[in-house]
C-alpha cells in the first residue's frame, strides 16, 4: 500500500498525465531570444493550466523490454494499472490543487481511491486520505510536503516521483545546447543541470529537454544518472489540442539502465469540467453511490 | 609517462564521446530513436503498444477519437473471480486450505450501488481446524453483501458488511462493532479476520464533518470454529440488537472522531457449575461504550490515539454458578505513531493499554499492554514488499516477531510468505512449574499464500 500512498501522494498521477507533455496554444514567443530558463518556465506554467478542473481515465502499462529487429518488444506481460482521476487547481494562483484518483485495474487493487489536497505553499504539508478497499474505512496519510522525499516509482512504473514534479525551474541551470530540426520539428535542445539544493533529492546528474520551438512543447525527454550515463528516454506521441492546451496523450519511458519500460496512455480526458463543490471531500472515496453518479455526469464530457 | 599517454587517451575519447552525442542530438536518428520511430505500430491484447511515433500532428487541432482501447464498463467487467492456498508449517500442518473468491460490484441505477463478496474456502484433513471437527469440509462466507443508496447529503448502506471504528491500527480498544473471526490465517486480509454482520449504515456529509449512525439487529460474537458451534448458536439466538452513532470533524492536518455505541461483548463468558461438571454456557453481556480518536499529520509523521470508556465490563472470563459477580467500569487507551522516511522506509509502532479477562477464578485485575512496531518497504519497481513485524503483549506475556515478503509476479498473481517466531508464556494453568518458575513455549511457523485475482 505504501507505493500506492506515494503514487498519490501530491497529486503526481494528475501531473503523470499532464506535466511536461503540455503547451497553451496561445501568446507564443514572438522573440527568438530567449534564454533557456525563459523556455522552461513556459513550459512548466502549462502544467498547472493543464490539470484545472480535469476528469482523465488513463492507462500506465510497464514491462522488461529488448530491440527485435529493429522493433521495441516487451518480453513479459506488460503490467497494468487503469485509473480515472479528477483534479480542480484552487487558490488565486491556481497554485493548489485537490483531487481523487481511483485505481479501476488490476483486479486486485480495483477500488482503491485517494483523496489529496496539495498546497503551493511549502509550509503546507500535503494532505491525503486513502480509501482501504478491503477494509472499507479511510485512513489520513502523512507524506509532508514532498520537498526532501527521495523519487520513488508512480505505481510501479518507470516513471517517478521527480520526473512529474512542476515548479522546480529555480532549482536547475538551463542551457540552450542547441537549436534545429529533430523529426521535422524546430526544436531547442535544452540541458538542465541541478544546482546544490536539487542535488540531495534527484536521481539525475543532467536532464535534456527536446522543446517544439512552434508549441513550446517537450518531444523527448533525456535523463542521465549520477555517474552521468544516460539513464531514461521520455518519448511522447498522439498530441491533441484540448482547450487551448497541447496535450501529449501518450508518452513512453525507457529506463534504459534495466531496459524496462512504462507507457502512459491518456484514453479518455476532458478539461475544464464543473465539479461539485463537495466531489473532492472524504464522501467520494466511501460514498460508491454518490461518487459514481457525480463521475458519470463527468464522463459525459468525455 | 605510461599512464600519462593513457590518461590523454581517455580525455580525449571522452571530449570526442561528448562531441558526437552532442553532434547526435538534433538529428533524431539516434539507434534507439531509430528504432523506436519505425516500430509497427502494434497493440497487442495487453495494451502496450511497441511503437511511439507515427509523426507529429501538430498542426491537427481536432480531437482524435478516443473511443480506441477504453475502459469498457460493461457489467462484465465488474465480476471479480480470485483463487487462493494458504498453507502454514509449524511443529506441524497448521493450515492447508483452498478458497475460491467471487466479487460483483456495479452502481446499478443512479445514486445506487451494490456490492457483493463471497468465499468458499475448502478445509484439508490436516489443517487444524478439520482436524478439530474431524473431517475437511468446505465452508462458505459472505464478507459484503449490500445495497447503498444517495440521497442529497446522507448515504444508506443496507446489507453484510463490517464496519471498522478507530484509527489505531492492531487495537482494538474501538474497533470492537464486528466481532473477529479468528478461523482466518493471518496473513488474509485483514478485512477478513472482522466478521461481517448484518447492519444499516446511514452516513451524513458535510463541508468539515460527517456523522455516522449504525443499527444491527442481531448480535454475533467472536468465531473460533465452523463446526460444534451449538453453544455459540444458543448465545447469540438470545443477543438482542447494536447501535451507534459517531461523528467526526476535520481540520487541517488533524481528524477527530466521537462515538457512542451500545453493543454487546464480541468475547463471551464461559460459565460452568462446580457441582455439575455437564453444565456449561456462554454469556455475553451489553455494555456502553464512549470513544474518542484522531489523527493528525505532521510534515510525514501520523500521530494517532483511540480512548475507550467501556462501562458494565466484567474481568473473569470464567463465572461461576451462584457467585456473585460485580461489573466494573474500564479505561482503554491505544497510541500509535507512522513515519515514512526520506528513503521510503515506512516505520510505525503503537500501544494498547486494555484489562486482559483474567482466565482463572481469581478476580484481581490484570492491567495489559500491547506494544507493536513495523517496517515496511518497496523493491523492485513496487513488486516486492519486504516488512518486518514485532509484537509484545505484558499479560499474558508473549513476543511475537514476523518477517514478510510479498512478491507480484504479474498482475494477477501474488506470492506472501512468512516466517515467525512466537515466545510466550502457557496458560495460567499451567504456568508455574514445581519450583515457581514460569513456563514458556517457544515456536517458529511459516506461512504461504498464493494468490491469483483477476
Amino acid at each position: 500500500m505504501n507505493h500506492l500512498i506515494k503514487s498519490f501522494s501530491r497529486n503526481y498521477f494528475t501531473l503523470l498525465i499532464l506535466s511536461m507533455f503540455t503547451s497553451a496554444s496561445f501568446g507564443i514567443f514572438a522573440s527568438e531570444n530567449k534564454t533557456a530558463r525563459q523556455i522552461m518556465q513556459r513550459v512548466d506554467n502549462q502544467q498547472r493550466a493543464a490539470a484545472d478542473s480535469t476528469l482523465s481515465l488513463s492507462r500506465l502499462s510497464s514491462c522488461p523490454y529488448v530491440i527485435k529487429s529493429k522493433k521495441v518488444v516487451c518480453h513479459q506481460t506488460p503490467r497494468v494499472k487503469v485509473i480515472e482521476s479528477v483534479t480542480l487547481q484552487l487558490g488565486d494562483a491556481k497554485k493548489d490543487s485537490q483531487s481523487i484518483s481511483i485505481i479501476l485495474e488490476p483486479a486486485r487493487e480495483q477500488g482503491i481511491g485517494m483523496l489529496t489536497y496539495s498546497y503551493d505553499d511549502s509550509a503546507r504539508d500535503t494532505e491525503s486520505w486513502l480509501y482501504l478497499s478491503a477494509l472499507g474505512k479511510v485512513k489520513r496519510m502523512a507524506s509532508g510536503s514532498g520537498e526532501d522525499q527521495e523519487p520513488v516509482s508512480l505505481f510501479g512504473s518507470e516513471f517517478t516521483t521527480e520526473d512529474m514534479e512542476s515548479g522546480k525551474t529555480d532549482e536547475y541551470e538551463y542551457t540552450i545546447l542547441q537549436e534545429g530540426k529533430y523529426t521535422g520539428r524546430n526544436v531547442w535542445v535544452i540541458e538542465a543541470k541541478p544546482k546544490p539544493v536539487r542535488l540531495r533529492k534527484t536521481d539525475y546528474s543532467r536532464i535534456l529537454f527536446w522543446i517544439d520551438k512552434d508549441k513550446e512543447l517537450a518531444l523527448k525527454i533525456q535523463t542521465y544518472d549520477k555517474q552521468h550515463k544516460l539513464f531514461k528516454r521520455i518519448m511522447f506521441k498522439r498530441f491533441e489540442l484540448i482547450n487551448e492546451l497541447w496535450i501529449a496523450r501518450e508518452m513512453t519511458v525507457f529506463n534504459l539502465r534495466i531496459k524496462r519500460l512504462s507507457k502512459m496512455n491518456t484514453q479518455k480526458i476532458a478539461m475544464g469540467i464543473e465539479v461539485a463543490p463537495l466531489f473532492l471531500t472524504q464522501r467520494s472515496l466511501t460514498d460508491f453511490a454518490y461518487r459514481e453518479q457525480n463521475l458519470d455526469s463527468l464522463r459525459k464530457f468525455f | 609517462m605510461f599512464f600519462r599517454l593513457i590518461y590523454v587517451t581517455i580525455l580525449l575519447l571522452n571530449f570526442s564521446l561528448h562531441v558526437s552525442a552532442e553532434e547526435s542530438l538534433l538529428d533524431g536518428d539516434e539507434l534507439f530513436t531509430d528504432v523506436y520511430e519505425n516500430s509497427a505500430y502494434e497493440d497487442d491484447v495487453s495494451g502496450i503498444d511497441y511503437s511511439v511515433s507515427e509523426g507529429l500532428e501538430l498542426g491537427d487541432s481536432s480531437l482524435q477519437d478516443s473511443s480506441s482501447g477504453v475502459h469498457t464498463a460493461s457489467w462484465f467487467k465488474k465480476i471479480g473471480i480470485g483463487f487462493s492456498g494458504d498453507l502454514s508449517q509449524g511443529q506441524e500442518l497448521e493450515i492447508g486450505r483452498f478458497n475460491f473468491n467471487l466479487k460483483y460490484e456495479d452502481a446499478i441505477f443512479p445514486n445506487a450501488y451494490i456490492k457483493l463478496d463471497s468465499k468458499l474456502t475448502y478445509f484439508h484433513q490436516k489443517d487444524d481446524l478439520a482436524e478439530t471437527a474431524g473431517t475437511d469440509y468446505g465452508h462458505a462466507k459472505v464478507n459484503d453483501a449490500w445495497f447503498q443508496y444517495s440521497y442529497k447529503r446522507c448515504v444508506a448502506k443496507v446489507g453484510y458488511q463490517s464496519l471498522f471504528w478507530g484509527v489505531v491500527e492492531g487495537s482494538y480498544a474501538l474497533d470492537i462493532i464486528n466481532p473477529l473471526d479468528t478461523t482466518e490465517p493471518l496473513l488474509t486480509d485483514y478485512s477478513e479476520l472482522s466478521q461481517s454482520q448484518g447492519l444499516m449504515l446511514v452516513n451524513c456529509y458535510f463541508s468539515d464533518s460527517d456523522f455516522e449512525l449504525f443499527y444491527l439487529s442481531d448480535a454475533k460474537v467472536d468465531k473460533y470454529s465452523h463446526k460444534s458451534r451449538a453453544l455459540f448458536d444458543q448465545l447469540e439466538s438470545s443477543l438482542n440488537d447494536e447501535w451507534g452513532v459517531r461523528y467526526s470533524y476535520h481540520l487541517e492536518g488533524v481528524d477527530f472522531t466521537l462515538m457512542y455505541a451500545h453493543l454487546y461483548e464480541n468475547t463471551p463468558h464461559l460459565k460452568v457449575d462446580l457441582l455439575d461438571p455437564s453444565f456449561l454456557e456462554l454469556q455475553s453481556f451489553r455494555y456502553d461504550l464512549i470513544g474518542l480518536s484522531f489523527s493528525w499529520a505532521i510534515e510525514r509523521l501520523l500521530i494517532e490515539a483511540d480512548l475507550a470508556y467501556k462501562q458494565d465490563q466484567y474481568k473473569n472470563q470464567i463465572f461461576v454458578v451462584g457467585q456473585p459477580v460485580e461489573p466494573d467500569d474500564l479505561f482503554e487507551i491505544a497510541l500509535g505513531f507512522e513515519y515514512l522516511t526520506s528513503r521510503n522506509h515506512q516505520f510505525s509502532a503503537g500501544v494498547w493499554f486494555f484489562d486482559a479477562r483474567e482466565e482463572s477464578f481469581d478476580l484481581r485485575p490484570k492491567h495489559s499492554q500491547l506494544w507493536s512496531l513495523s517496517w515496511r518497504k518497496q523493491y523492485l519497481n513496487d513488486t516486492l514488499s519486504l516488512s518486518l513485524l514485532g509484537g509484545w503483549v505484558k499479560q499474558p506475556e508473549r513476543f511475537s516477531l514476523t518477517a514478510l515478503a510479498e512478491y507480484e509476479l504479474d498482475d494477477y498473481w501474488i506470492i506472501s510468505s512468512s516466517i515467525s517466531h512466537v515466545n510466550g508464556a502457557k496458560s495460567d494453568s499451567d504456568s508455574q512449574s514445581n519450583n515457581g518458575l514460569p513456563l514458556t513455549a517457544s515456536e517458529f511457523s511459516t506461512q504461504l499464500s498464493v494468490k491469483w485475482q483477476y
